[in-house]
């Protein structure tokens, strides 16, 4: 499917972004509900999202917009991000990302 | 305009968007709290007249959506498509707007006559964004009027935009929102195929349903039984998925925000970025690694001392309040304390509300603090803290606040599982709850632990106890998980509000409500407990005893006065135990309150007894240590005015001290004895006792006889009342200071085993009636609070029966 594809190049999951970054969704992977719930909080495909904080072990920080969002690591990991041309602070220690290819999202939003 | 016209209107908005401070704005103390019916969503109501119409306002619970994924979300569109109210007040945080809108959207697919309060615009515009309302009206189908809820302005404008909408609903037209061509099309292949097969629910509009089917909602889906419709919907869906590689529960959402930064673009002005400035600037110390946790103990330390520090003060002036209104009208009644009415409203009817309303000053204070942490915005940053520990537990972050409280008390710890979200969560905290020992558990290991164990050991066993109770509610909060309560551990998403200063007016009203709620719901049913209780203990009345109270009474009696003639005739003096008795007031009476007579004997025994009377008290407040001068003086002092007695009268003064220490005490004694005796006697009969000799075959393999059970039966109405219970069948004179009596009398009977068996299955087995009325309330069931019960006291068998016997096969005694 479409969006394995899309996993095995970008690969980034929300989770593992250094706090200080800004980054835009590309997919949610969750069920029905949850996605629902995040949408209805602006959390959805082709939103500008910046990691606020992030604790070792539990849920971390997002903006979106004027939004402070707290989501747990379980839901962080199901959203799939994009740090390419939008990261504007390409911390050096983001060595994670640095060898792959901008991904562009096919035929998403408007 | 129709004179006494009425309305109904419904406040909808995001949480923390300020649409309580609104609602309390218009209502003012006009308001009724109360629950939807079967859910645990609180359902408030308020009366607002205003230029001849009484508006009745329903606040809706806060919600993000309107889909039906939560109690609250079917809560608010439920009331909306089944009450209709006239008109929807969708409450918007001007600051920002473009997400709270998505809500606003979707009242607007609904179609129903809406009003935008624009709330929190002064905060907004300072922050640079500028609003043309004109403008944003047209886009959103509805009158936008800004509002500042805690300064309370706007409030006129706002309830004259709701009578202009609910007279004229079609001066704004709803806006027919497009979700682009290729779903548009969907949609209405849908409506009209809803409306061909005739399957469309009643009440529903057509597009709206074709909306929601398409979405994936379960409850419209569950409505429309056509498989026609359905299998419409399912196409539209995988061709939709095919085009746009997203399937239409994502692309609609998307849809929304599109239609509403397009009216943004339109009708705001930003000219400023905005920023949480000050609240992401108190989140890096509130959040951080280093200072959150300890932040969080700290805060939730001054709540605990909040709540039972504070609050046990008044707790005892309730409680001592009822005690003497207690003794009033036993000792008022004309037919003496053997009367069953008197009994029923002394011991039951005031012992019950006694046991309701003392709980009120903690709970108050809790709520108060609660109100606080969450008007502030600090519950959500709580949950971030702890979320991490607690997840690994399998609960919620925000499980930590009622555990704590637990330790105080387990009724207000129920209560407060209301600040968690899902009701998965909810239940298992509410389960585990009692597990944490509360105060009132504390009076049983206190009389307990010294009684068994050398001082040495007692601070390690009371920990121990309280350690046991954690592990325990930790162990019960993965089985829960596991089992009845499966599921994946809610993902956690919540917002972060701003933080901003609580209002007086907001955490009051919050605070009242729900110890409203609590006297109404939880009060009525502890008191009907205690009821009950009472009776079990009271009866079947003992009427033919084993012994002869009476006769042995008039048998002390006639012999103490036998000795009282005896000692006339030696000293002889004029002696009338009687009028001695009568004329000694109060304990407590300070010399010369007591008017000297002629009689000097009696006067002998009255500055005898006052003497020691300052004594004693002095003597037992210093525990015979400190205050050594003070001690010194005191005992000078008495010495100097017996023996100014002695001189004065010798041979009065001789007689004085045999009549006191040689007639009267033992004479007391035996009084006392036999009440007691009679009283343990009446308990073995009553349901009670008889209750505690049945389960004797059950409970024996934990060590425990029947006035263990009998006592434990207590427990049920109040963890504390095992010891007054214990005090009861172990027949100890209350009035010889309780504690150490009955240790002695428990020693004699008990191993330490027996003793710490005790105490694990008080602290672990069934909650107290209070407990249990609120946990019936709050999970909305009685099936909740007897699987609570039930669990509780399983577990509490189980572990007391194993703790038991290894102690047996090592020793140590049973």
């Amino acid at each position: 499917m479409n969006s394995d594809v899309e996993q095995s190049v970008a690969g980034l999951s929300l989770s593992e972004v250094e706090p200080g970054r800004r980054v835009r969704v590309e997919a949610i992977r969750a069920g029905r509900a949850l996605n629902a719930r995040l949408a209805a909080m602006g959390l959805l495909a082709g939103v500008e999202v910046k990691v606020i904080r992030r604790s070792l072990t539990g849920p971390l920080v997002l903006a979106i917009r004027d939004t402070r969002l707290m989501l747990g690591r379980g839901v962080a990991r199901r959203i799939q991000v994009d740090a390419g041309p939008l990261a504007d602070s390409a911390s050096a220690g983001s060595g994670r990302n640095s060898g792959t290819p901008p991904t562009v999202p096919s035929g998403k939003t408007p | 305009m129709n004179k006494d016209r009425r309305i109904t209107i419904a406040l909808a908005g995001n949480p923390n968007c300020g649409k309580t401070t609104l609602f309390n704005n218009l209502t003012g103390a006009r308001q009724h709290v109360g629950n939807y019916p079967g859910v645990t969503v609180e359902k408030k109501e308020g009366l607002c007249p205003f230029d001849g119409v009484q508006i009745a306002v329903v606040d809706l619970p806060g919600t993000y959506n309107l889909s039906s994924h939560s109690a609250e979300e079917v809560v608010a569109r439920e009331f909306i498509l089944r009450d209709k109210p006239d008109v929807v007040v969708h409450v918007v945080d001007a600051s920002n707007i473009e997400r709270h809108l998505y809500l606003g959207v979707q009242f607007m697919e609904l179609g129903v006559p809406l009003v935008y309060a624009l709330n929190m615009s002064d905060v907004a515009q300072a922050r640079g964004l500028k609003f043309d309302l004109a403008k944003l009206s047209v886009f959103l189908g509805g009158p936008v009027v800004p509002t500042v809820g805690n300064r309370g302005e706007g409030t006129t404008a706002l309830l004259q935009a709701v009578l202009d909408v609910s007279r004229e609903p079609d001066r704004f037209p709803p806006p027919r929102l497009s979700y682009g061509r290729e779903i548009d099309a969907a949609l209405t292949r849908i409506a009209a195929l809803l409306e061909t097969t005739a399957s469309l629910p009643a009440g529903l509009k057509s597009r709206w349903t074709a909306l929601k089917l398409l979405e994936g909602d379960t409850w419209v889906a569950e409505q429309v039984r056509c498989l026609e419709v359905r299998d419409a919907v399912r196409q539209a869906a995988t061709q939709l998925q095919g085009l746009f590689g997203e399937p239409p529960g994502t692309l609609i959402p998307g849809r929304r925000y599109g239609f509403i930064s397009g009216a943004c673009q339109e009708s705001v002005q930003s000219t400023v970025e905005l920023q949480h400035c000050w609240s992401d600037r108190i989140d890096t110390v509130v959040l951080s690694p280093l200072l959150g946790l300890p932040l969080f103990l700290a805060l939730m330390y001054v709540v605990f001392q909040l709540t039972f520090a504070i609050g046990n003060a008044p707790v005892q002036w309730l409680e001592n309040a009822f005690g003497w209104l207690a003794a009033g009208i036993a000792g008022a009644w004309p037919g003496g304390t053997d009367s069953p009415l008197c009994s029923l409203i002394v011991d039951g009817i005031i012992g019950g509300v006694g046991g309701v309303l003392a709980f009120v000053p903690n709970i108050m204070l809790l709520f108060l603090a609660i109100a606080v942490l969450e008007d502030s915005g600090y519950m959500a940053r709580a949950a971030f803290i702890m979320d991490g520990i607690m997840h690994r537990i399998g609960l919620h972050g925000k499980s930590f606040i009622p555990m704590v409280i637990g330790f105080g008390c387990s009724v207000p710890a129920i209560l407060a599982t209301r600040t968690l979200d899902t009701r998965r969560d909810r239940l298992t905290t509410m389960m585990v709850a009692p597990l944490m020992s509360c105060g009132a558990r504390l009076p049983i290991y206190s009389l307990f632990i010294p009684a068994f164990f050398p001082p040495r050991w007692q601070g390690p066993v009371l920990w121990l106890i309280y350690l046991t109770g954690i592990v325990l509610a930790v162990v019960a909060a993965r089985v829960l998980r596991s089992t009845i309560l499966r599921g994946r551990t809610t993902p956690l998403v919540m917002e972060l509000p701003p933080y901003h200063v609580p209002t007086l007016k907001g955490c009051g009203l919050h605070t009242w409500e729900r110890t409203w709620l609590y006297l109404r719901k939880a009060g009525t049913m502890i008191l009907g407990f205690s009821v009950v209780l009472w009776a079990m203990t009271a009866y079947p009345k003992k009427t033919v005893f084993e012994r002869d109270y009476d006769a042995e009474a008039g048998a002390a009696r006639t012999q103490r006065d036998a000795r009282v003639l005896d000692l006339a005739a030696r000293t002889g003096l004029q002696i009338n135990p009687d009028a001695i008795e009568a004329r000694w007031p109060a304990a407590g009476a300070r010399a010369g309150t007591v008017a000297a007579t002629g009689d000097a004997f009696a006067d002998a025994c009255t500055a005898i007894e006052t003497a020691r009377r300052h004594f004693t008290p002095v003597a037992e407040s210093t525990d015979g240590r400190e205050l050594a001068t003070q001690v010194v003086y005191f005992v000078q002092h008495r010495d100097a005015e017996l023996r100014h007695l002695r001189e004065h009268n010798p041979q009065v003064h001789d007689a004085a001290l045999e009549y006191i220490d040689r007639i009267r005490e033992p004479y007391r004694r035996e009084c006392r004895e036999l009440a007691a005796a009679r009283q343990a006697e009446l308990l073995a009969y009553s349901v009670s006792g008889r209750i505690g000799r049945a389960l004797e075959p059950v409970l024996a393999p934990l060590g425990f006889d029947w006035r263990i059970n009998a006592a434990l039966l207590g427990a049920l109405a109040g963890k504390e009342l095992v010891v007054a219970q214990l005090g009861i069948v172990f027949a100890v004179e209350q009035e010889a200071g309780g504690g150490d009596g009955l240790r002695c009398r428990l020693q004699e009977a008990y191993s330490p085993l027996t003793g710490l068996c005790v105490m694990l299955f008080c602290l672990i087995s069934a909650p107290c009636v209070a407990t249990l009325a609120t946990t019936k309330q709050e999970a909305g069931g009685w099936r909740w609070a007897l699987l609570q019960t039930g669990g509780l006291t399983a577990m509490a068998y189980v572990v007391t029966l194993i703790v038991f016997q290894t102690g047996r096969l090592l020793g140590l005694g049973g």
